[in-house]
């Protein structure tokens, strides 16, 4: 846009700004990215042309037929931590900063839980103050509590460090209210008529703007038990995690650090705790110790593996498999003393080795300091990003194998799981090397293309930005069509934070429909999803299997919402509109909105559900 | 640290430290944060272009987010530095958490949240004595803040110099001494 900006409409009835140190403070989010242009390429970004602070639904909209009535895109922005560039600024755009859109409401008792109305603004750590005080918490903890907004929480499916209880944000979100340009809606309970509530979680601001959020609550847990584990290899320990999450005993967190992150991460976390050190090589550990010691070889700590990733790498793979899990339960007391007892006892059998509380009481106090991290490895020459990809149980190998290995060959790479479910785990990949835009790319576009071929989403919790968009495009491809449809129901000037999430793509070939299958290890199975309940039990019963969340009917018949931490579909295919679409059997995903138990019922072909033994309980 | 090196800690930081920041909390602009103010300068120091001054004025000096940062970034000194501007001592013997948290819990500034049923949330800015001398602009945007977001509220206040602005400025607040009960003696 080319011709002078004339905001006096807007700014009649909404706070504006076009100084230039507050548009170039809206140029650039947190993805890394635009950090390393601007460390390396004094680049800072591309500012918008102005900036509003709404404060209320009605100026949201008001700023949405200003933006509209020019043709003007709208970048809607929380606190602007996403490391995808969802946020990032455009030079013709109108950043619309959200955090002004305040308050947190008195929680209603729903039984064992909660609900409480929260502005989209609010900063994940003022909420969690806010509900302290009223004996609540939404314990969805991620590491960017302090610098995100609950609205951004919602539109990205973001994850909290207790996800394995609790679920993602979206597991949380009840309820949202948007406004697009033609108007305001609700969904889940705030929904009239047609719900999109998940079409809007994870759509990053272009199904419109969140501008408040209902959200699940649960009671300040009045006891907790944490432990450390060390584990002969990462393989060995994720049969003793899945035993536990199968088992459901609903632990809180369960966090295994791969060989390399032990090493090199746990000098900040469990390194510290009594015996952990011991998960390491002690050799290893006395090492550490003497180069923390020495300020000249301090210095080089960071710059070797930078300059040497490979190197390094294998020195780091090649010394030990050793790797350290950390296993929490809360609640009530009584809850808390018999998962505890029960999870250890599946962990010990499972291999580990009991390292005490220390480690789980470390990692739980600095929680959210590993981003402190961060600034370092600029001042060192290089940068680090972070990587969140999940699987089912049964491909986790090979998304592990696949995407170290290719993040391996452009730097420094560790990763831990952290995200735990009854069908499968995410993957937390950590790498860092030289400050190269050239070198960010490569490594992102190798992992992308491993983390697909391994049969994983691309995304777990930081969504897709401008980072994933034609992965996730590609994973979804799908869903495309009728994300467009609804997309230009609701936006038909295009002006909701256009180019980011699911460009137009070309469809490619029409996939095939899933084999129907039992997956034991991950406990799914992906069946017919017409057909009728007694045969389809009789068939899985056949195998020594029934499904987890019985149901007589069809399976298409029943796919609402089971829990938090709990799902009734896995994966999906069906046919609209005469065309097949696959959604990828996935624990859960933030490649986009999710559309996968809301699809017109008729239209389903099969659904990958969970399933259990023949006489376990679930 | 080399003279630009606190500035790069900060322009690299996820913003760790906005959400004790009274500025920037209570003004919701993201210019506000010591990432971006610390970038500005960071920016300057590495191009040899000055920085804007404006870019450089909201910080209080409150030294919030140095207590809260894990390195201890001196951002209000170093900011001081950036602008030209004489250096202050941090006043931190003067923060004063009104109401219940403790002064490195760092909440204090969660009363822009304005939330119901949280009598911390009460507290008005947290600061008390000094600070609107030091940051008039960044000062008076708190103060603001606090009289439109909190008006008719029960606000705890030490009734410093700047409960006696916001008094001085019209504010229907209700003030409270710490730890007390509120006095209803709003001008």
């Amino acid at each position: 846009m080319n011709r002078p900006l004339d905001l006096g409409p807007l700014a009649a009835c909404v706070r504006v700004s076009e100084r230039p140190a507050e548009r170039v403070a809206h140029a650039r989010d947190l993805w890394p990215r635009g950090t390393l242009k601007l460390a390396y390429e004094r680049d800072p970004g591309v500012p918008p042309l102005a900036v509003a602070f709404p404060e209320s639904e009605e100026q949201v909209a008001s700023c949405l037929r200003f933006a509209a009535e020019r043709g003007m895109p709208v970048v809607p922005w929380g606190a602007g931590s996403g490391v995808c560039g969802a946020a990032a600024g455009r030079d013709d755009a109108l950043a619309l900063d959200l955090k002004c859109l305040r308050g947190v409401g008195k929680v209603e008792e729903r039984g064992s839980y909660g609900v409480v109305d929260v502005g989209a603004g609010v900063l994940g750590q003022h909420l969690e103050d806010a509900l302290e005080v009223q004996g609540w918490a939404t314990r969805h903890s991620p590491s960017s509590i302090w610098c995100s907004t609950v609205g951004g929480w919602a539109v990205g499916r973001s994850a909290g460090q207790f996800s394995s209880r609790y679920g993602k944000f979206e597991d949380m979100a009840l309820g949202l209210r948007v406004v697009g340009p033609k108007g305001a809606y609700g969904t889940g309970e705030w929904a009239e008529g047609e719900d999109l509530h998940e079409w809007v979680l994870g759509s990053e601001g272009a199904l419109g703007v969140v501008t408040s959020v209902r959200a699940r609550v649960e009671r300040v847990a009045t006891a907790r038990w944490l432990r450390g584990y060390r584990f002969d290899s990462v393989e060995t320990a994720w049969g003793a995690m899945r035993t536990l999450l199968q088992a459901d005993l609903r632990p809180c967190a369960v966090r295994l650090y791969d060989s390399v992150d032990t090493k090199l991460a746990g000098k900040g976390t469990v390194g510290k705790a009594k015996g952990a050190a011991k998960a390491g090589s002690d050799w290893l550990a006395s090492l550490r110790e003497f180069v923390d010691a020495t300020p000249a070889l301090r210095r080089h700590t960071l710059s070797l593996p930078l300059a040497l990733p490979r190197l390094v790498n294998g020195i780091l793979q090649g010394l030990s498999t050793v790797c350290v899990l950390i296993v929490g339960f809360e609640g009530a007391a009584d809850e808390v003393a018999a998962s505890s007892t029960a999870g250890h006892r599946i962990v010990m059998d499972g291999g580990g080795v009991d390292l005490g509380a220390e480690p789980g009481e470390h990692w739980y106090d600095h929680r959210h300091e590993v981003s402190y991290k961060l600034s370092p490895v600029y001042t060192h020459g290089g940068f680090a990003d972070t990587m969140e990809v999940a699987a089912l149980w049964s491909r986790l190998p090979a998304l592990y194998a696949g995407v170290r290995a290719a993040l391996g060959r452009h730097g420094l790479v560790m990763a831990h799981f952290s995200h735990v479910y009854r069908e499968g785990c995410s993957i937390y990949f950590t790498f860092a090397a030289r400050g190269s835009v050239d070198v960010y790319d490569a490594a992102w576009a190798d992992a992308l293309a491993a983390a697909a071929a391994a049969g994983g989403t691309v995304a777990h919790h930081h969504g897709v930005g401008q980072l994933k968009q034609a992965a996730a495009a590609r994973e979804l491809a799908g869903i495309a069509p009728m994300f467009h449809a609804l997309r230009s129901r609701i936006d038909p000037d295009g002006i909701l934070n256009p180019g980011r999430i699911f460009p137009d793509v070309p469809p490619g070939p029409e996939p095939a429909a899933p084999d129907l299958v039992v997956d034991p290890i991950s406990r799914i199975a992906t069946l017919p999803a017409q057909e009728p309940g007694p045969q389809r039990d009789a068939r899985l019963a056949a195998e020594g299997w029934r499904l987890r969340h019985p149901t007589p009917g069809a399976l298409s018949a029943d796919l609402s919402r089971v829990a938090p931490d709990d799902t009734r579909v896995i994966g999906a295919s069906a046919v609209i509109d005469g065309r097949r679409l696959v959604l990828l059997p996935v624990p859960r995903s933030s490649a986009g909105p999710d559309p996968r138990r809301v699809l017109p019922p008729e239209s389903y072909e099969t659904l990958t559900v969970p399933i259990a033994p023949v006489g376990a309980a679930s | 640290m080399n003279d630009s090196l606190p500035y790069a800690m900060c322009t690299f930081c996820p913003k760790l430290c906005r959400h004790v920041c009274p500025t920037a909390v209570a003004t919701g602009l993201e210019s506000a944060t010591a990432t971006a103010m610390m970038a500005a300068a960071w920016v300057a120091a590495e191009t040899g272009i000055s920085a804007d001054p404006e870019a450089l004025a909201l910080c209080l000096g409150c030294g919030a987010c140095t207590r809260h940062c894990k390195h201890h970034v001196p951002v209000a000194e170093r900011l001081d530095v950036a602008a030209g501007r004489p250096s202050v001592p941090h006043p931190d013997a003067t923060l004063a958490p009104i109401g219940g948290p403790t002064a490195d819990s760092g909440r204090y500034t969660t009363c822009f949240e304005g939330s119901v049923g949280a009598p911390h949330q009460l507290a008005c800015c947290g600061l008390r004595d000094g600070f609107v001398d030091r940051q008039p602009q960044a000062a008076h945007a708190v103060a603001r803040e606090n009289v439109r977001l909190l008006a008719g509220r029960e606000v705890g206040c030490s009734r410093g110099d700047c409960a006696q602005w916001l008094k001085d400025h019209g504010a229907n607040v209700i003030f409270a001494p710490p730890g007390g009960a509120p006095s209803r003696d709003s001008t």
